[in-house]
């Protein structure tokens, strides 16, 4: 690619950026998911600083409350697609870069199909069933993902499941295992969100896109990164790897995921039962007890018959569970709650699954 | 023995605070349960962690002068 014009001198002119860097970015290709309020900062940057190839995802068009955010649109734009009217702007701004505009909804129909052409993912989103069907199908294709979202007044930044000399660094589910229930957050259509928030983490979400692509710095990884604009001040939460990870574990189940559905299961407290009310359905036939621990964890459990299905296991072997009461417990509760979300989404109403609340570490074994 | 509680994002609406401290609790377990004894609106959120800006996954052993930040998702963009 051409880096002699002198649109790139000042960026050359860094050092340890140069004219390698340069043409690093210049042939980096990067996929930007939502041309919103943190996809047109993100976008704008990208272009101007000559990230080589920018594809864009958005099925949405533009309405007059975008405008205070969403700076590569006019108000003559209002009506229009944003993934179009953004690769004309961005076009206009630097004419060198290739654009690619997908004007559809990424889903997990469609996500793997996209994600290989491309080097690094961007998260620009504005749901939970984006960012986690996102997450998953970019830890999939083992792409590494620039993480950005906002409340009110604060942002949180993160880089996830980049290679760092061979080792993965932490994914969206080692932070958030499972999705919040969906009456417990409001999001930015309900809340509001100044415009200049959005600028921000956005262009610290191009800034870590750049340092990917170009290999310089040191990226924001195995942490968020939270940002308060109300205050000015910032916090680091450092992630560690979950032992057992909760998304898909391969492209097949990945397909089979309803997101939409997997995103609004009502809270876990539906499911949980107390010692007391397994002991009287125990006292049922058709009641089937289920250890999702792994073999050979302790305490060893007595008191009922139980059948032996790590969490790992759980999914793929649901169709053998031939009861129509389904209870799952473990050491804490932690593990069956997930059990038992997964069997009820695969089983929905058919049959009836709890998970025991607390599980038996307090001498339900005894 | 003090530790300091920090909280984030729409958690603050239930708490009505940022930051606060709270003397003689064991451990996180039971600094969640006290919390969301006090602010019952905590129990429906799924909130993360962190102990000394790390982030865990089970109940651990406070210290005087640990610091506990309660971590909301955002989904927002």
């Amino acid at each position: 690619m051409n880096t002699n014009s002198n649109r790139y001198n000042r960026q050359i002119l860094l050092k340890g950026f140069g004219r390698e860097g340069q043409k690093k970015l210049l042939s980096s290709k990067v996929l930007v998911i939502g041309a919103g309020g943190l996809g047109c900062p993100v976008l704008q940057i990208l272009a101007a600083s000559g990230i080589g190839h920018l594809g864009i995802v958005d099925d949405d068009r533009i309405s007059p409350d975008n405008l205070t955010r969403q700076i590569l649109f006019k108000p003559s734009d209002i009506g229009k697609l944003k993934v179009e009217t953004a690769a004309r702007a961005l076009k206009d701004l630097n004419s060198e870069i290739h654009i690619q505009a997908y004007p559809f909804r990424l889903t997990n129909k469609n996500a793997l199909d996209l994600f290989p052409d491309y080097d690094i993912i961007v998260d620009g989103t504005d749901n939970f069933e984006s960012r986690y069907m996102i997450n998953d199908a970019a830890v999939l294709v083992h792409k590494p993902l620039v993480y950005g979202a906002i409340s009110e007044f604060e942002g949180q930044l993160s880089v996830w499941n980049y290679q760092d000399e061979g080792i993965r660094t932490t994914q969206y589910r080692d932070a958030f295992p499972n999705p919040p229930s969906p009456s417990s957050f409001q999001n930015c259509n309900e809340l509001g969100v100044l415009g200049v928030l959005t600028g921000i983490i956005g262009n610290l979400m191009a800034s870590e896109v750049v340092k990917l692509a170009s290999g310089i710095g040191k990226p924001c990884t195995n942490r968020i990164w939270m940002y308060n604009s109300l205050n000015h001040t910032s916090y680091d939460f450092r992630i560690h790897p979950r032992e057992i990870p909760t998304g898909p574990k391969n492209q097949k189940e990945f397909l089979e995921m309803d997101y939409v559905k997997y995103c609004s299961i009502p809270e876990n407290q539906g499911l949980q039962i107390n010692s007391y009310e397994l002991e009287s359905l125990m006292n049922q036939n058709d009641t089937l007890l289920i250890d999702v621990r792994e073999p050979g964890e302790l305490p060893v459990f007595t008191k009922w018959d139980s059948i032996s299905l790590p969490l790992a296991q759980v999914r793929e072997k649901a169709v053998q569970l031939n009861k129509n009461i389904l209870v799952t417990f473990c050491y804490s509760g932690k593990r069956s709650d997930q059990a038992a979300l997964w069997l009820k989404e695969i089983f929905g109403d058919s049959k009836t699954i709890y998970s025991l609340k607390g599980g038996i570490k307090d001498g339900l074994s005894a | 023995m003090d530790v300091k509680v920090l909280v984030f994002g729409q958690i603050r609406d239930y708490t009505g605070w940022d930051e606060k401290t709270f003397s003689n609790i064991p451990d996180t377990e039971n600094l969640k349960n006290l919390l969301e004894t006090e602010y019952p609106g905590l129990k429906k959120l799924q909130y993360q962690m962190a102990l000394n800006h790390s982030l865990i996954a089970m109940s651990t052993t406070l210290h005087n002068l640990d610091e506990i930040a309660l971590l909301p998702p955002f989904s927002g963009g």
